[in-house]
């Protein structure tokens, strides 16, 4: 089979290998849009993505695809002795991350515990290095400001963790108490490293004059 | 309920601002508004501080705000540095 060359891809279900510029495979993988995960490759892993060599599967069924994965490993396999090193066990860069959303954080389990809120929030602030108070989920946010926020986080692949607070079950009193916690009327609040940021306003803002990138990266101060 | 004037002449009066935009985005019933302050007292402070004196100063409207974007908080000499920038581009849009 000839290597593809990176131009470009169709919309459809394939399994497929990298290859980086010294021709040595770098990844198997299986996709439903070999377009999408391939220029997904070369903005995560750019150094490694050179060439792809890959075989459509428009009309395979989910054991097909994974059958179809399995033959390119044994073949990779037999071929360099070993398994690519992006398929190694705990690599994570070529893995979608999107795959798989992170859970929102909740603060209770839903039943009446003796802890502050306050004590509560202080935690998750102080031991999540970037936390998002916002209304809704990450899937669903319910309010503009709110998807606006997690927008600039996901646009940057911030690893961030969420806390929904009209979730009152599980964060019982909490969308007043965060409130007076910052001493800031609003939500959505973002958190980073322990200390409060702002609201999606000064978020967008620090975002266009690149402070964010900064602190984000722990180099602000 | 709020309206767009009763924003502005809170954060006239609180922050001294020499000028003041407020827009309506709630379409009427005064629940959303974007604001644009200029004004001295943010002189020295960062953003989230003057956010903050923007907030304090509508601290008696909030509760019947539901949204407020606070789109802009400017020192006299950044609106004139901002006017500056702004007015050789509209001279020469002029002579087109």
């Amino acid at each position: 089979m000839e290597k593809g060359e990176l131009v470009e891809f169709p919309e459809q279900p394939a399994v497929y290998a990298v290859y980086n510029k010294d021709d040595q495979i770098q990844y198997i993988g299986l996709t439903r849009k070999i377009n999408v995960t391939v220029s997904n490759h070369l903005r995560d892993v750019p150094e490694s993505t050179a060439a792809v060599r890959y075989e459509l599967l428009p009309d395979a069924s989910r054991d097909a695809l994974t059958g179809a994965w399995k033959a390119w490993m044994e073949e990779a396999l037999s071929e360099t002795g070993n398994i690519p090193p992006g398929n190694a066990p705990g690599e994570t860069k070529w893995q979608s991350r999107s795959a798989r959303p992170k859970a929102d954080i909740k603060l209770t389990a839903g039943k009446a515990i003796n802890v502050p809120i306050e004590t509560l929030i202080d935690q998750v602030v102080k031991s999540n290095k970037v936390v998002a108070f916002v209304k809704g989920t990450r899937s669903q946010p319910q309010c503009g400001f709110s998807h606006k926020m997690m927008s600039i986080l996901n646009d940057m692949r911030t690893d961030y963790e969420v806390v929904n607070v009209l979730d009152d079950f599980h964060n019982p009193g909490l969308r007043d108490a965060i409130k007076q916690y910052s001493q800031w009327p609003t939500i959505p609040q973002l958190y980073i490293g322990g200390e409060f940021v702002g609201g999606s306003d000064i978020v967008e803002q620090m975002l266009g004059s690149g402070e964010l990138q900064l602190m984000l990266r722990g180099e602000s101060k | 309920m709020v309206t767009a004037s009763d924003v502005e002449v809170k954060l006239k009066e609180k922050l001294d601002a020499a000028d003041v935009t407020v827009i309506d985005t709630s379409g009427g019933c005064g629940a959303s508004f974007d604001v644009a302050v200029v004004s001295d007292a943010f002189n020295g402070k960062m953003l989230i501080a003057r956010h903050r004196l923007v907030h304090d100063a509508l601290a008696e409207l909030m509760p019947d705000i539901h949204a407020l974007s606070i789109k802009r908080c400017w020192t006299k000499a950044q609106q004139a540095a901002a006017t500056q920038q702004a007015a050789p581009a509209a001279a020469a849009a002029g002579t087109s």
